[in-house]
């Protein structure tokens, strides 16, 4: 790899600003720095710095969503892999285009929009239809707030938000739905979409929930129920889950707030006789794992205190408890953060004010 | 009040106890600007012959700390700049000496107090005594409400606590006895970090026997040890007064200058980091150059030195050719680095971090070597959170960046950066790479400068 070390430094120049290939500077760093760790030296004390940088906190969440994106990959078959090589090039291409029109670095956090967000659609979706999804939610929920760090939404969930409003059949046609098939290889080596003779689903575990038909717990622990790529397998995404945890890039107030609500409020539910599903059923079905432990816990569009960690937490788990519950959509989850996204900044205003008043009162 | 936050890193180079005499060198440099100190009133002239315990120059915006000479020689300004260079000569002189300003004349018949404190200004251990919600040296004339006594450096490197006590127990027992006058009803409270250890137990029995001495434990966590934290931790309030606080080391220069007489300009001081070959602890005059100390001690790479500690130290760009009369240690940390390929997706066995995201988590306590490398590009915030953890003011510097990142200055005051220590955590576990620190303590200038403006303008 020294020749190619060799090959940048010595083509650095060009695209230095007033020369000709200025305007792909930004492609040029985002690959130098992508291979080549930055040697960048430190200006100002602390004179040495903590080793973690942006790629790899980034890289922990894409590694901690491997297991339910191998799980997918199982159970879906090798459509999921060519779903996740098109969320990243479409939403690549539009990273780049903006940080050259902007003239500013390729954040990296799209290693993590880019795999996370076709993890969240039915395996059987039409290409066209994901692209649209992905294009969306890296354009209007992140580019146009100022890129990453910048954003009000999870670009992801918003993407998918945008998907499940405008393209409301396909997102919960339940053909777009597979059967999971659980003797190995599964469907590893298999093309399945809806055009092959597959058993499709006739319905997605918080479809039958609708209708008071109850998955049984043991098949969603180990995935073997139809559902979108990556929430299925509930075992896999709290092992990955636990691990961001232990890594400290998840925070874990908002995971446990999440969790909490949502098994309290459903037991209540459950006990009082207003809803039919327990809640250990609600707290393993459908996406709620899934966005507990790697959307809302994204730190960009969440509180920055601790205590705003917790009421943040706390509201998703309620707002999901009351949509699946109390209203015709079939999954609350991603409306559920979404709202959190929005009412982060509030929560902050508040929990930070309060914190600071205390703060005076010490000194 | 509860500790928050607070970080150690284990960085190799660490000084041991070992405690090296150097031979004295022909030429002492005494560097007229130091960390907090601007020594801009000159009190000898070029030429001028000085003898031990001259006074040079003196800081008056800082109590009118002196810059005072090690030792006898001739002075020259003009040598290196920025520095009064001494240098020794073998006859005696015959010229007459530079009169001592009237300042730092300790007249008889003065009441004991004042007597002790002016002694103390005038033969340089004032300066190792700060205030601690202003962090400058302290208004000598003001009682404080309390004095704290600290007998640990968590910074890495700094000097040693330990290090100083085994080998001055009996200068810091005897001045520790010089300082009691200076009390009526004031505690003094003496910090001991939370561990049993010989020396601690002889400490504190020490200690103890003291009617008047009060102690305080705390946990080795930098920077726990910082004076403000220190004081809000024993609920000392700023609105009672100023808390003076000292270190191991200024109470050994009371000593020199209250039972010997002496000025303190002979110190100990730590020299460590990873490029060291052998770290250690020296006495040195202040002065003394930074060439010889370094070639004492042997650097086995290029590195950068730094005056004090990795967190705080100041970059020396190689201008400063003695040591100055503040810092009390000098850390030289690698500049070399390979260009690793693709080290994020690396396990990582090596890389200490704040957060756990490395596969050095499984190998305890070793001891890193860590270059002079930011280890990332400059990035947005994402709202981590790893600064707010690690802040041990318990405030917002994540919030503070965005805050000055759109230059709402009004916002930022809110976020209250004036409570910043400015121990440098957040700038350390920064994921987006941003200088928090410097960000937070320019903030804090300006809005110092906007109030007093105000204060201005009320006036007229």
């Amino acid at each position: 790899m020294k020749w190619l070390l060799h090959f940048l430094e010595k083509n650095r120049e060009k695209v230095e600003e007033g020369k000709p290939l200025a305007i792909w500077k930004p492609l040029y760093e985002a690959i130098e720095n992508f291979i080549f760790a930055t040697a960048r030296p430190t200006t100002v004390a602390p004179h040495v710095r903590d080793p973690i940088d942006l790629k790899r906190y980034m890289m922990v969440v894409v590694i901690a969503l491997l297991p339910a994106t191998l799980a997918g990959w199982y159970f879906n078959g090798l459509r999921v892999l060519a779903l996740i090589v098109l969320s990243y090039v479409v939403g690549g291409i539009i990273e780049v285009l903006f940080a050259m029109v902007r003239k500013e670095e390729i954040a990296e956090g799209f290693l993590v929009t880019g795999l996370i967000f076709p993890l969240t659609l039915p395996p059987n979706i039409p290409f066209w239809i994901a692209a649209v999804g992905v294009a969306f939610g890296t354009i209007f929920a992140k580019e146009l707030f100022g890129g990453t760090g910048r954003n009000l939404f999870n670009p992801a969930l918003a993407g998918r938000a945008f998907l499940a409003i405008g393209y409301a059949k396909p997102m919960a046609d339940a053909a777009n739905f597979t059967v999971p098939v659980a003797a190995f290889p599964g469907n590893l080596f298999r093309w399945i979409d809806g055009s092959t003779t597959d058993a499709l689903a006739s319905a997605t575990p918080m479809m039958g929930a609708k209708s008071g038909n109850f998955e049984p717990i043991s098949n969603l622990l180990f995935g073997l129920h139809p559902g979108s790529i990556g929430e299925t397998m509930s075992i896999l995404i709290i092992a990955g889950g636990i691990f961001l945890l232990l890594t400290k890039v998840a925070a874990w107030r908002t995971v446990f707030g999440i969790l909490a609500s949502v098994g309290i409020f459903q037991a209540i539910l459950h006990a009082t006789g207003v809803s039919a599903g327990t809640a250990e059923w609600h707290l393993l079905a459908g996406g709620l794992l899934f966005g507990a432990f790697f959307m809302a816990t994204d730190p960009v569009s969440s509180p920055v205190t601790n205590g705003g960690k917790w009421i943040y937490g706390i509201l998703i788990g309620l707002v999901t408890v009351l949509i699946r519950d109390f209203s015709g959509y079939v999954e609350g989850v991603m409306f559920a953060v979404l709202f959190g996204n929005l009412v982060a900044p509030f929560i902050d205003d508040i929990a930070l004010s309060m914190k600071m008043r205390r703060l005076g009162r010490e000194a | 009040m509860k500790t928050r936050g607070g970080y150690n890193i284990r960085l190799q180079g660490k000084p041991t106890k070992e405690l090296i005499a150097l031979s004295e060198p022909k030429i002492l440099h005494l560097p007229l600007k130091t960390k907090r100190f601007s020594f801009t009133e000159l009190h000898v002239k070029d030429g001028a012959h000085v003898a031990e315990g001259a006074v040079l120059a003196s800081d008056p915006r800082n109590q009118n700390v002196p810059l005072i000479a090690p030792r006898g020689g001739i002075v020259n300004l003009k040598q290196v700049p920025g520095h009064v260079t001494i240098e020794k000569v073998e006859a005696e002189s015959t010229s007459p000496q530079p009169k001592l300003p009237s300042l730092y004349e300790v007249p008889t018949g003065i009441e004991q107090k004042e007597k002790i404190v002016r002694t103390l200004l005038a033969k340089g251990a004032w300066q190792f005594f700060t205030d601690a919600y202003t962090a400058r040296v302290p208004d000598p004339s003001k009682p404080p409400q309390a004095i704290i006594i600290s007998t640990i450096n968590l910074e890495p490197f700094s000097v040693r606590g330990d290090a100083q006590l085994e080998t001055h127990f009996a200068e810091f027992a005897a001045a520790l006895e010089k300082l009691q006058p200076l009390l009526e009803y004031q505690p003094v409270w003496m910090v001991f970090p939370a561990y049993q250890s010989e020396l601690g137990k002889k400490m504190r029995d020490f200690a103890r026997g003291k009617a008047w001495i009060e102690i305080l434990e705390i946990e080795r966590k930098y920077p726990f040890d910082n004076d403000t934290l220190l004081a809000k931790r024993l609920g000392l309030k700023a609105k009672d007064g100023p808390v003076w606080c000292v270190r191991t080391e200024g109470i050994i220069a009371v000593d020199s200058a209250l039972n010997k007489d002496r000025a303190a300009t002979t110190r100990m001081i730590a020299v460590g980091g990873a490029s060291v070959a052998k770290p250690c602890h020296m006495k040195v005059p202040v002065g003394y150059p930074i060439a010889s100390i370094m070639e004492q001690v042997g650097l086995t790479e290029p590195s950068r030195l730094v005056a004090g500690g990795v967190f705080t130290g100041i970059e020396m760009n190689g201008d400063e050719k003695g040591l100055d009369s503040e810092s009390l240690s000098l850390n030289a940390i690698p500049l070399a680095y390979k260009r690793e390929i693709l080290a994020f997706t690396m396990p990582g066995f090596s890389k200490r971090s704040y957060s756990h995201t490395f596969a050095s988590m499984l190998r305890p306590g070793y001891r890193e070597r860590k270059p002079a490398i930011a280890y990332g590009e400059l990035r947005a915030c994402i709202n981590c959170g790893f600064c707010v953890e690690v802040c041990p003011a318990g405030i917002i510097p994540s919030a503070l960046h965005k805050a000055i990142y759109a230059d709402d200055l009004e916002g930022c005051e809110t976020l209250r950066p004036d409570l910043c220590v400015e121990c440098g955590l957040c700038s350390f576990v920064c994921v987006s790479k941003l200088d928090l620190r410097k960000e937070i303590i320019e903030v804090k200038e300006t809005i110092r400068k906007e109030a007093e403006l105000l204060a201005e303008g009320a006036q007229e």
